[in-house]
């Protein structure tokens, strides 16, 4: 399987963060799910791969090429705020972009917005938070990029808008030589579009793996605080008490309810699964 | 490359009105020194430095450094914007000049008033390369821009002063050569400094 990213021992160090030695492939033709709470290292990751971050150490290839050989025009973009110029219209972005991307297509550009209800001639200040994360999404599908790499794309939109923006990467994830990496903190975004998932926590990785063998094997084990504590350490990533019960996040959630029929064991979410590795204690 | 220059010239689109205004203002109230045509030029000169302000604000060398464009690229074009909006402020300061100098509005004749123009463009150029530099190395184009503000004002006020004993011991046009000496090598230092910078700076 070719890798449209191959992260070796990535650093990262600024402040009080860091990222120490991540290794990370993200295969072609793939949707990968970026999930972890906020300053989890997230926005550095995808700050790196574009080379807006500058790595302390580390390496990075793009479509099989190293990072300073790579065609990086092939990747498109979309952050958490809008970058562009707040007094030009969708016209002449279009413009500037055509000057920038040999691959620009401003019929694809226009189509996009007149997709999401955008008017090409209102200036960026005017859209709304929501409109201008379009905006992006448009200019990043416009230059037919080969590796989309979305920091919160979904930010500031309603229900609606995100179906159709999740409708717009499964059209772009019908061509087999596209990538996707969405970062997100709406994990029903990602439950419904990634197939792999990478957690981050505290600048690493805490848990990857492809989508559905994860909601497969992870489950929320609930139950008294002795019955939760008798299950062996080696199924358990996480526990959390409350007043009323206590839970453990489980590896092999079939596994654990056959071995343990005391507890109630629920399948878990990508949000629960976040949750408890972030406020759970490690048992 | 033209793309980035062109983004600067559109964004700046909006101040030139202002300018324009304040371009005249000035001119009318400096028409009988040849430091009018030189603030003329000046003032124009400094749109260059506003769109380093705009960049800022949204984050655009983010943007364009994540679209594949090499930062040494987006240093260099930052500088030809900012060369065109001398040449633009050169211009204005001229167009000003003439027709003050053909109206009878101005006692400066034509010539003072080129040499005027031609410091304004030396002064801008030089500043232009300060600002973007500062800019880079500090992340805040505010206070590249009141740094700059004060280099523009030390380098003026040395234009001032030792003007008069230069011209005497090797001649005005031999001074308009040492500045722009000076100049292109404050351009060359500012560009290389300015490419360091970018290229070792989290965007």
């Amino acid at each position: 399987m070719d890798n449209a990213v191959e992260i070796r021992g990535l650093c990262k160090r600024r402040g009080d963060f860091s990222m120490e030695g991540l290794d990370l492939e993200i295969p072609t033709g793939y949707v990968v799910g970026l999930i972890g709470e906020n300053g989890a290292g997230k926005t550095t990751l995808i700050k790196c791969i574009t080379g807006a971050n500058i790595l302390d150490s580390g390496e990075i290839r793009l479509f099989g090429s190293p990072f300073a050989e790579a065609d990086r025009s092939r990747i498109g973009v979309v952050f958490d705020e809008c970058k562009f110029m707040q007094n030009y219209d969708g016209t002449h972005l279009s413009k500037l972009m055509s000057g920038i991307f040999d691959r620009w297509d401003d019929r694809v550009f226009s189509e996009t917005m007149s997709g999401y209800g955008i008017p090409m001639d209102k200036k960026i200040k005017e859209y709304s938070r929501g409109m201008r994360m379009k905006v992006q999404v448009a200019v990043a599908m416009a230059h037919s990029p080969d590796l989309l790499l979305m920091d919160e794309p979904t930010a500031g939109m309603d229900p609606a808008a995100r179906d159709e923006f999740l409708d717009s990467i499964r059209r772009y994830m019908e061509d087999e030589g596209h990538t996707a990496v969405i970062s997100s903190h709406i994990t029903s975004d990602l439950e419904r579009i990634a197939d792999y998932i990478v957690f981050m926590h505290a600048g690493r990785i805490a848990l990857s793996g492809p989508k559905d063998d994860i909601l497969e094997s992870y489950g929320i084990a609930k139950g008294s605080a002795s019955a939760v504590a008798a299950i062996d350490r080696d199924h358990v990533v996480s526990v959390r008490r409350d007043d009323y019960s206590t839970s453990a996040l489980v590896r092999d959630r079939s596994g654990v309810a056959e071995a343990y029929p005391e507890l109630v064991v629920d399948p878990a979410s990508l949000e629960d699964i976040m949750i408890m590795m972030v406020r759970g204690e490690r048992p | 490359m033209m793309a980035l220059v062109s983004k600067d010239l559109y964004s700046a689109r909006s101040g030139i009105g202002v300018i324009l205004l304040f371009a005249v203002v000035f001119g009318v109230l400096f028409r009988d020194t040849w430091t009018g045509p030189m603030i003329v030029t000046l003032l124009f000169a400094n749109i260059g430095n506003s769109t380093l302000t705009w960049d800022e604000q949204c984050q655009w060398n983010t943007f364009a450094v994540s679209s594949g464009i090499p930062r040494r690229t987006l240093v260099l074009s930052k500088f030809q914007s900012g060369m065109v909006f001398v040449v633009v402020g050169a211009v204005v300061g001229l167009i000003v000049s003439a027709v003050f100098a053909y109206s009878g509005f101005s006692d400066i004749p034509l010539d003072q008033s080129i040499q005027g123009v031609a410091l304004g463009a030396i002064v801008s150029a030089a500043v232009m390369g300060v600002t973007v530099s500062v800019t880079y190395w500090t992340g805040d184009s505010a206070k590249a821009q009141y740094l700059s503000i004060g280099v523009m004002v030390v380098i003026i006020i040395a234009l001032v002063a030792g003007s008069t004993i230069l011209t005497d011991l090797i001649g005005a046009s031999s001074i308009l050569v040492a500045m722009v000496v000076l100049a292109v090598l404050m351009l060359v230092v500012t560009f290389t400094l300015s490419v360091r910078k970018l290229e070792s700076r989290d965007l």
